[in-house]
């Protein structure tokens, strides 16, 4: 498991992470989730070793190893960019970590033929990474650091640099191989589909602080702060006129609704209703995306696609939602 | 399952960190030591030297020089050919560089050799091969005084000759810089140029060549510190009376008085640091302002005049069988017997008597093999200094290390004598650093001193090769428990194969006829090919020329040979190790 005990990073004279705790259960899978710059791939290189911690402590499996360099913490770490030794075929790059430990060749072999078997690799073990998609490129990494039986595994954002088909592909393999052999993984990314599908956990980020730290569900359904809740998912803030018009009572909280929970139409089976003009539409496929005026604001609301939409630009409508999808936060 | 080191081993990964630790500081240590005994003390000595000199002050020292008309005449002499240099090398070396790049012209193929001969067929062997051609009993000058009999034997020498040569061996910097910076011109300039009505000449003379105004800029000043501080040229062409002043510095060494040489070459260092400054920042502007990213490729422009098409062909092929008539008549000269040579005449029997005799003859092969064992010792020991101090301050980016990695750059902004002059200050007494050792006469001394004018180039080529790597690899090999040497074993070094090879050709060629460190330092016990070399183009002895220009040829081709090779070599390497271009 890996432990994060009020832990601070400073490069130079700024502290981008301060007093930060994190606890990863053994086997769990959490996800650092955030905008560019909010610290993530600071505190995963943290953990990783190669960012110095100003204060505070690193435990992995119940050893401090904050002063130990990464070369000892005997965690595998998955690079953005994969980091593929270009000068190796595919079977020396996965076998790298294993003649580090100075096993025999024939029980590199084996476990460097058994891992590529399970990340569907068996062919490509001598070609070049140069050779490779990046796909493949991706897996072969995953593989490198698979086969040295980390207890604990760190992700980088290992599918940005993939087109959008693969890193579906891969999303899954990877949530396979974490099923299958349950190491404990701390991931980074900031794409949100990637961090509630994947994660047992997601830990939201900014500016070096978490936000919140729970399952997808609470994240999404019942974040925490407004950053969160606008970050996570698109959400149409309740302001004072719009709350009137929606005839909700006055309140401390900052009130949001999801733009997937608003129905839209002419008879509406909504306990909260408004009425306002439809100013933009657009058909995205699956669904349709409406944007419609009400009390001097816009709110946005996502319908499945019907066939003949009789709602078009200019159409008087009535929206609502039910008084349970009012999502609530401290202000 | 693995994890962090457990518990129970703490202690012995402590010890065995320590032990890493102690090792990588003794390696530092032996590193700091080189550089101080034979980078810096040197330097300092000479300092020393003209501050206390042997005689006087150092005040009436510097009065004693700049009074010595001897040495009043050698920095006219050095000025006037270095002026004189930087218009012709600069006249040839761009019009070469235009009409490669810029022009189409017929047989780009035999002239892009015909120019690059300069860059195998340069220092002390080029000159030889001059003596051999146009010396005094050059078969040249034989054919010459032929047809003129008034013309004297000795024609080719004093200023006129350093000032010919200079001309046709020194535009190699054109030959590697100049045309790059030809071909990175955005060619719509050109066609913006003619739309307006150029003619496709005027529109490179009005475009091409003011864009590239800072990279000639840099050109003129290169060419003006290598012509001013030429050695072999004036040495064996100069003659009794046109001096120069490295020469100069190495006549006073001579005459016992080092601390003139060493206030001598210390100017002369002033005045080149000062020099290069000015030509590296010329440099970086060719490259910021000379290029578009988002412009068109360069296109060789077709001259449709067929008049100026013809001058144009007439201009190139005319430089190109200067170029090649050296090169060309040593070889033939290689192959020729004695009697041939000593009656002027090249007819046609050739042998490859010279070659055997090299080959075989331990004494004439001598100097080519103390030349290659010392290459042999430079090399691997600069590449690793300058990889070590490369990979450092790469690791441990810090002042210090940065201040390492620029010290290495010293001997860039040292004229080669003032180096060897301040190693034979330095080392021509008991030297505390070496155990009080007096390393002149020695072997070591010169393969020393090579070390040190290898590592300007070792340093540029790694700490920009480093600068490259990706850094996520060596985090990689780290995050898969491979310690620092591992990792550099396994990952950094095989990734730097291609530029380590190019650059061991580089250092081969600059090593392997070294004239100006190597006749200030050698002895009887590693008598170089440079030294030998220039004995023989200065005595002039018919019966030792077909063994010097055999030396010319087989060091000319050896230089090739290493650079195609590297070339090849890195270029396999490479190709194992880059990603398709579409990927």
């Amino acid at each position: 498991m890996i432990k994060v005990d009020d832990l601070t990073v400073r490069y130079g004279a700024t502290e981008v992470i301060s007093g930060l705790d994190l606890h990863v259960a053994k086997g769990e899978f959490v996800t650092l989730l955030g905008s560019s710059g909010c610290g993530k791939s600071t505190l995963l290189r943290t953990v990783a070793g190669f960012v110095p911690a100003a204060a505070g402590a690193v435990i992995i499996d119940g050893q401090d190893v904050t002063r130990i360099p990464p070369e000892d913490r005997g965690v595998g770490l998955v690079f953005q960019s994969y980091a593929l030794f270009p000068h190796l075929d595919v079977g020396k790059n996965v076998a790298f970590g294993l003649r580090v430990k100075r096993l025999s060749s024939r029980e590199v072999a084996q476990r460097v033929d058994e891992v590529l078997e399970t990340t569907g690799l068996t062919h490509f073990k001598k070609a070049m990474p140069a050779d490779l998609s990046g796909g493949q490129q991706q897996r072969v990494a995953i593989a490198r650091v698979l086969v040295t039986g980390p207890t604990v595994i760190l992700m980088d954002e290992p599918l940005s640099n993939l087109d959008a088909a693969m890193r579906i592909t891969l999303r899954a393999e990877i949530s396979r191989l974490h099923r299958e052999l349950g190491m404990t993984t701390l991931y980074v990314t900031h794409d949100q589909q990637e961090a509630l599908a994947l994660s047992d956990r997601v830990a939201v980020m900014r500016n070096g602080a978490f936000e919140q730290v729970a399952s997808p569900d609470a994240v999404y359904h019942r974040p925490a702060t407004s950053y969160v809740c606008e970050f996570v998912g698109s959400a149409n803030r309740l302001n004072d006129p719009l709350s009137a018009a929606f005839g909700l009572p006055a309140g401390d909280e900052v009130r949001y609704v999801r733009p997937e929970r608003i129905q839209i139409g002419r008879d509406l089976d909504a306990g909260v209703r408004a009425t306002g003009v439809v100013r933009e539409r657009s058909f995205l496929g699956t669904i349709t995306h409406y944007t419609v005026a009400i009390a001097d604001s816009d709110i946005g609301i996502m319908t499945v696609s019907e066939p003949g939409d009789p709602i078009q630009v200019g159409d008087r409508v009535s929206c609502g939602f039910d008084a349970v999808d009012v999502i609530e936060v401290p202000r | 399952m693995t994890g962090p080191v457990a518990d129970g081993s703490v202690t012995a990964t402590k010890a065995s960190r320590y032990r890493r630790a102690v090792a990588r500081w003794a390696a530092l240590a032996l590193v700091l030591w080189f550089l101080l005994t034979f980078l810096i003390a040197p330097n300092l000595y000479s300092f020393a030297t003209v501050l206390n000199p042997q005689q006087g002050t150092f005040a009436s020292l510097v009065s004693d020089l700049v009074t010595v008309p001897r040495v009043q005449r050698a920095v006219v002499n050095s000025l006037l050919i270095a002026i004189l240099s930087v218009v012709t090398v600069n006249i040839v070396g761009i019009t070469q560089a235009l009409i490669l790049e810029a022009i189409r012209v017929r047989g780009r193929t035999i002239l892009t050799i015909a120019y690059a001969i300069p860059l195998v067929f340069g220092s002390v062997s080029a000159v030889t091969g001059y003596a051999m051609v146009y010396g005094s009993n050059g078969i040249l000058t034989r054919a010459l005084t032929t047809l003129f009999p008034a013309l004297p034997a000795d024609w080719f020498s004093g200023m006129a000759a350093i000032w010919f040569v200079h001309t046709f061996t020194m535009t190699g910097y054109h030959f590697l810089f100049l045309r790059p910076a030809i071909r990175r011109v955005d060619f719509s300039l050109v066609e913006a140029a003619r739309s307006l009505g150029l003619s496709p000449m005027r529109a490179m003379l009005t475009v091409v060549v003011p864009i590239l105004r800072p990279m000639i800029l840099a050109s003129v000043l290169m060419v003006f510190i290598g012509a001013a501080n030429s050695f072999a040229a004036p040495n064996i062409l100069g003659g009794t009376e046109f001096q120069m002043l490295a020469p100069l510095v190495q006549a006073l060494t001579g005459l016992g008085r080092v601390d003139m040489s060493a206030l001598l070459g210390l100017s002369m260092a002033a005045v080149t640091g000062t020099l290069l400054v000015w030509a590296l920042r010329e440099e970086r502007r060719a490259r910021v302002f000379g290029g578009s990213k988002a412009g068109r490729p360069f296109k060789r422009i077709e001259i449709r005049s067929p008049v100026v098409s013809v001058v144009i062909h007439v201009i190139a092929y005319t430089l190109a069988a200067i170029n090649f008539t050296p090169v060309l008549i040593t070889i033939l000269l290689s192959l020729s017997t004695p009697e041939a040579i000593r009656r002027g005449q090249i007819d046609g029997q050739f042998s490859l008597a010279n070659y055997i005799d090299v080959a075989s003859n331990t004494g004439v092969a001598q100097p080519i093999v103390n030349s290659l064992v010392m290459s042999a010792i430079a090399i691997p020991l600069a590449l690793i200094i300058g990889t070590f101090v490369a990979q450092l301050a790469h690791r441990t980016r810090n002042r210090a290390t940065d201040a390492l990695q620029l010290s290495l750059f010293l001997p860039y902004f040292l004229p080669g004598i003032l180096i060897a002059v301040g190693m034979l200050i330095t080392f021509g007494s008991p030297m505390p650093l070496v155990g009080n050792r007096v390393l002149v006469g020695g072997f070591w001394i010169l393969p020393i001193a090579y070390v040190i004018v290898l590592l300007p180039t070792v340093a540029r080529f790694m700490g920009a090769a480093y600068a490259g790597l990706d850094p996520a690899l060596d985090e990689a090999g780290a995050s898969l428990g491979a310690r620092n040497l591992r990792r550099t074993l396994t990952i950094t070094l095989p990734l730097l194969l291609p530029i380590l090879m190019q650059v061991a050709a580089l250092g081969f060629n600059a090593t392997f006829d070294e004239y100006t460190l190597s006749v200030m330092l050698y002895n009887i016990h590693n008598r170089p090919l440079g030294v030998t070399l220039a004995t023989l183009a200065a005595s002039q002895d018919p019966n030792l020329v077909g063994t010097a220009t055999a030396y010319v040829v087989i060091n000319t081709f050896l230089s090739l040979g290493v650079i195609l090779f590297a070339d090849y070599m890195s270029r396999r390497v490479a190709q194992r190790q880059t990603a398709e271009v579409d990927r």
